[in-house]
């Protein structure tokens, strides 16, 4: 099942990148992105969380993983989830590019306790908002604090579907 | 029988790095995981903020790992290590 979404168009330029490193962009398969809004749809009416891995800028592995706080405006990755993630993303070759998680009741942006949590600055934090009937998703790096918008790009292209396993 | 006192490998996420000389990986001794890392932290006071140990409790954003288990699950910071144990720190992935 597929649920219907908008990605807004990334209100960043590539220059605000120059001092921050890292990803700018990241590419999705469209399976995995539809797994991940399917995940945090299942999650409601809480917050739902997940990781994913690849190589570069593309995402390759997605994991929907259990929320260990899951509170409508909470969320934690499960941590052996989280070591599992790693654990069989670094065995692929992969490593993990970043981690999502839905907001119920607010925008697809980051939330002061986001920010303050974020604990990997090389990550994009992906952000479905559910507050409204068609998902809106934003990515962002949190860098020292600092928030910056990248590019969500969804690939229609076919992908070893070997992610959730770890669930 | 007497546990012994073992040199384990902890390695430590990126941004913890500049708080030990921008080591990854670094070695601490001790009985169990609590031991290990207070000895680190002995070495380089600067972590314990940085790890936000304070009390006896793991803190809730810090993941700590002996041989891929959360030692929430195992016996905490009073698990034993062994020779060629490896303990990861990870923060947690966590937010609103
Ligand atoms: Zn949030």
């Amino acid at each position: 099942m597929t649920f219907a979404y908008k990605i807004p168009e990334c209100q960043t330029s590539p220059s605000d990148f120059s001092t921050m490193g890292g990803l700018s962009h990241v590419y999705f398969a469209q399976t995995w992105f539809d797994r991940m809004i399917a995940h945090v749809i299942a999650g409601l009416p809480n917050e739902a969380c997940g990781l994913f891995a690849g190589t570069g800028e593309q995402v390759e592995t997605l994991y929907a993983l259990t929320n260990a706080d899951p509170t409508p405006q909470s969320y934690l990755v499960e941590p052996r989830e989280h070591f599992q993630a790693f654990k069989d993303s670094r065995e692929k070759g992969q490593e993990l590019l970043g981690c999502f998680h839905s907001h119920v009741r607010s925008q697809a942006y980051p939330s002061m306790t986001d920010v303050r949590q974020a604990a990997y600055p090389d990550w994009a934090y992906v952000i479905v908002s559910l507050q409204e009937e068609v998902s809106v998703v934003r990515a962002f790096r949190i860098v020292d604090e600092q928030i910056r918008e990248i590019s969500i790009l969804v690939k229609d292209i076919s992908v070893e579907d070997t992610g959730s396993h770890v669930r | 029988m007497q546990e012994a006192t073992v040199a384990v490998e902890v390695q430590l996420p990126a941004q913890l790095r500049e708080f030990v000389d921008g080591q990854t990986v670094i070695e601490g001794t001790g009985v169990t995981v609590g031991e290990v890392l207070r000895d680190i932290v002995g070495r380089y006071p600067a972590l314990e903020e940085g790890l936000g140990l304070k009390g006896d409790d793991i803190p809730k954003y810090v993941n700590i790992y002996l041989d891929d288990e959360d030692i929430r699950y195992l016996d905490k910071f009073e698990t034993s290590v062994s020779n060629g144990s490896q303990v990861v720190i990870m923060p947690a992935v966590a937010g609103g």
